[in-house]
């Protein structure tokens, strides 16, 4: 028995100490660190759903700082978030002190899964303490556990939780406090191999021993986890000395065909199960019968369809429908803000960068709060019931067949309401190639931003009944999904060649969602949004505003000044009328001078052959911040002010408009291809900006925003050259 | 589902054809001795490996050997490892199955890597 008193402990009560909280996914290790920290932290079903760095005090005692480590089903890391684990673990981290102690929590219903990774962390030699988690669930099976038997077993504390109702919480705050303030049990490795891999893990350990700097974890156990790796050495900071007689140790094993990784994992479940033998008294009859009755059901190849495909519509109606009187409320709020602060203030440059730059962004990012709010708000219920592991299981029989993975499904729908929280939900994809081939199809999905776009050109410039525009819209839906697949296959075929990603997922036993962990996940991811992408697109949509504002036009601005006197001068009976007119002349004059409007004529020709005017180049660029911004641009531009997608005079101008010898600007024609286009346009800096922070390079987002125009010019152009020459919709 | 089921039944159809194979030969030993026989027989159905995949749903199955390239030793440390006790509840690709006290759902490329054996009845409910 290794079981000793960590010896090098300072005696200085001031300092403060390092706790970090280790286990596997869906053990419930949040809901634990929520309850010693009093912090309201995320916590889910879906494995891996713990991916940030969540860092709390305890209640219990404040020189103590817990770290809540991503979850982990091993110390040989397979994804990025298990790699921060383990490092973390290891004192490898650049940003974090070695662990003063470590708590080690498992789930008591799935015990011989969940030993391996703790004895993994035991065998680093640090001071720990084993939370023995969802107690509740083993005992309403029928099941004992013998905890003082299991502490015994594995050297260290172990204490019976039921995280979600806060039992054992108390308990295990004491051994906290205690295993930091007095000195806690240490443990070590309590199995053995054969003599050859023993030999070489000795030999192993002798090389760590000698060097300079010596680890702040055991020799012996990181020796032993080094083998148990498959090629490389565990940590990403082995030294080159422990690296070469680690590959020394694998040729020589080699030589012999022993395969130490099968043997030393053979070797730790074997002692595993014959401590939770030992340890645990199992019912008769066992297993999850619940859960096994409902997954007939719900995974069911064609019934778990069923049953998932109204799920999702009823999200989609949610996100829609439920949405749209508090997306309204806010639009009317930012609305009469805007019209508050043009009266109080002086007119002027400062005014414009007030109601037009930052009251209208922060309106662009506020409103679609209320839709990510119920998006997430699925997400976590899902995650919280387990059932949105089985949701990757399904969806991996479609996915897999455009070279996906099933986890790819929930990011491409979450795309549906914005690209931002699809893009920062690839995070769970285990595989680089996998993960950015989805984040590079994301935007395709039809976000909300696309709505009153299509909204408008559908009213403006469609004949037929509400049916063809209904039939039109879906098309709509479904060619950006269709394109999302093939580019999908595409890339994994070319630039990020690799193999159908393999599949294997945990699927969790089910359980009613908790009303607090959700609320709790869905507030914590809202926030993110808000946060991370809310003040990009407001910061963008400035520097629009001022891209649309400058240089300006003096003479003009001039010619309406004199204008505007002339008016209030004859003060006619229809004098309002008459000065806003002239107001949204004038603003429309002002944006043809801008930057943007200079562009918008620069790129004329270039747009041409796809049916297009300068003033639909002026919204294109313009709309580069948001899809949505097209609306208001095309507003300014046809000068009837403030416009949205239901605004009359809009929709009848743009139904008049004509080119200057005669002809029709918005063509059914036309209508169509300037949507296709906006279907697969990267029309949207957010997107951007979260695909730079998810990939930690501009080379994406560049290389995205490059396919997806290409993409909408070509298509645009094909459906305008061919529709014409066929003489469709003039 | 009928794709599913004529899955489930080309897996027996698969395992059928290798129990009559193995029961003819049980048969001509017969004439030994019973009692060899069904000494021989268990022998046969450890010496029965079949990919994973293959193996008919609801029996208990022991993992004999596992070789699935770079994924290996993941699947070995999930508790995919050899002489673990599992039990296929879907077949399909993915399949899911129990693996000890968890379940997983795993797609065939990884599945087909996997090689199991039936556990005799008798001694699976002993252990």
């Amino acid at each position: 028995m290794a079981t000793a008193v960590h010896p090098d402990r300072p005696s200085c009560a001031a300092r403060t100490f390092h706790v970090v909280v280790a286990g596997n996914p869906n053990c419930g290790k949040t809901t634990i660190f929520n309850a010693l920290t009093g912090l309201r932290h995320k916590v889910g079903n879906y494995s891996g759903v713990t991916v940030e760095k969540r860092e709390g005090t305890m209640l219990a005692d404040a020189g103590i700082q817990l770290v809540d480590l991503p979850g982990t089903y091993s110390l040989a890391a397979h994804s990025p978030d298990e790699a921060v684990a383990r490092d973390a673990l290891l004192g490898q981290l650049a940003d974090m002190p070695s662990p003063d102690a470590v708590l080690i929590v498992v789930d008591a219903a799935h015990l011989e899964r969940n030993l391996y990774l703790a004895t993994q962390v035991l065998e680093l030699g640090l001071p720990t303490i084993v939370a023995c988690n969802m107690m509740d669930v083993l005992e309403r099976a029928g099941h004992r556990l013998d905890l003082e038997k299991l502490s015994r077993a594995l050297g260290v504390p172990v204490i019976g939780t039921v995280g979600a109702k806060g039992g054992g919480i108390p308990e295990l705050q004491t051994a906290i406090v205690r295993t930091c303030r007095e000195g806690g049990m240490v443990s070590g490795r309590k199995w053995r191999a054969s003599d050859a891999v023993e030999g070489e893990i000795a030999t192993l350990t002798q090389a760590i021993t000698a060097l300079p700097h010596a680890p702040a974890c055991a020799p012996e156990g990181l020796a032993a986890l080094h083998l148990s790796n498959g090629h490389a050495p565990v940590g990403s900071r082995t030294p080159a000395a422990v690296a070469s007689a680690l590959d020394a140790a694998r040729a020589r094993l080699a030589e012999r065909q022993i395969d130490a990784a099968r043997e030393l994992t053979v070797a730790r479940y074997a002692w595993i199960a014959q401590v939770v033998r030992d340890c645990l008294t199992r019912a008769p009859g066992g297993g999850d019968s619940r859960t096994d009755a409902i997954d007939r059901i719900l995974t069911h190849r064609v019934w778990g369809l069923v049953i998932f495909a109204p799920m999702m519509a009823l999200m989609f109606y949610s996100i829609f429908v439920a949405a749209a009187p508090l997306m309204d409320l806010i639009e009317a709020i930012f609305g009469q803000l805007r019209i508050w602060v043009s009266a109080v203030m002086a007119p002027g440059i400062l005014r414009d960068l007030i109601t037009d730059g930052v009251l209208a962004g922060v309106g662009n990012v506020i409103v679609f709060f209320p839709q990510i709010c119920i998006l997430f708000l699925f997400i976590a219920v899902l995650e919280d019931t387990g059932y949105m592991a089985r949701a990757a299981f399904l969806m991996n029989r479609i996915m897999s067949r455009v070279g996906l993975h099933g986890k790819s499904f929930i990011p491409l729908l979450s795309s549906h309401a914005c690209a931002v929280p699809g893009i920062m939900a690839t995070r769970t994809i285990e595989n680089p190639r996998d993960r950015l081939v989805t984040i590079l199809v994301a935007p395709l999905m039809g976000c909300s931003a696309r709505m009153p776009v299509y909204t408008l050109l559908i009213a403006a410039c469609l004949p037929g009944s509400a049916w063809v525009k209904a039939v039109v819209l879906l098309t709509m839906y479904g060619l950006g999904v269709a394109t999302a697949l093939v580019m999908a296959t595409l890339f994994k075929k070319t630039l990020l060649r690799g193999p159908a990603p393999a599949f294997v997922i945990e699927l969790p036993p089910y359980h009613w969602p908790q009303l607090r962990n959700v609320a709790t996940v869905m507030w914590e991811r809202s926030k993110l949004f808000l946060t991370q992408a809310g003040t990009i697109i407001l910061a963008l949509t400035i520097v629009m505003w001022a891209l649309m504002r400058f240089p300006g036009d003096p003479v003009s601005a001039e010619r309406f000044a004199t204008q505007r006197a002339a008016i209030e001068q004859a003060a006619g009976p229809d004098m309002h009328e008459q000065l806003l007119a002239l107001e949204h002349e004038a603003a429309s004059a002002q944006l043809e001078a801008s930057l943007v409007g200079r562009l918008g004529h620069l790129i004329e020709p270039a747009l041409k052959p796809l049916g297009y005017d300068w003033k639909i180049g002026v919204a294109i660029i313009a709309s580069l911040a948001a899809r949505e911004v097209f609306v208001s641009t095309m507003g300014v531009v046809y000068s009837v002010g403030e416009a949205d997608e239901e605004s009359k005079p809009l929709r009848e101008l743009l139904a008049a408009a004509t080119w200057p010898d005669g002809r029709r600007v918005f063509t059914p024609l036309v209508a169509v291809g300037l949507m296709i286009f906006y279907v697969l346009a990267c029309q949207c800096t957010s997107t951007l900006a979260i695909v730079k922070r998810e990939t930690a390079s501009w080379r994406w987002p560049l290389f995205m925003f490059a396919y997806m125009s290409a993409l909408a010019y070509i298509a645009a152009l094909l459906v305008y050259q061919i529709g014409s020459a066929l003489g469709l919709g003039t | 589902m009928e794709i599913e089921s004529q899955l489930v039944r080309t897996g027996m159809g698969i395992l059928g054809k290798r129990m009559r194979r193995r029961w003819g030969w049980g048969r001509h030993r017969t004439q030994r001795s019973s009692n060899t026989v069904e000494k021989s027989c268990r022998a046969e159905i450890s010496a029965n490996r079949l990919p994973l995949p293959h193996a008919p749903a609801g029996i208990d199955l022991c993992v004999t050997s596992l070789d699935a390239n770079g994924h290996t030793q993941r699947l070995r440390e999930l508790g995919l490892f050899e002489g673990q006790r599992v039990r296929v509840l879907s077949a399909g690709n993915p399949m899911i199955c129990q693996v000890g006290d968890c379940r997983f759902g795993l797609c065939s490329r990884l599945a087909d890597c996997i090689l199991v054996e039936r556990l005799p009845q008798v001694s699976a409910q002993s252990a």
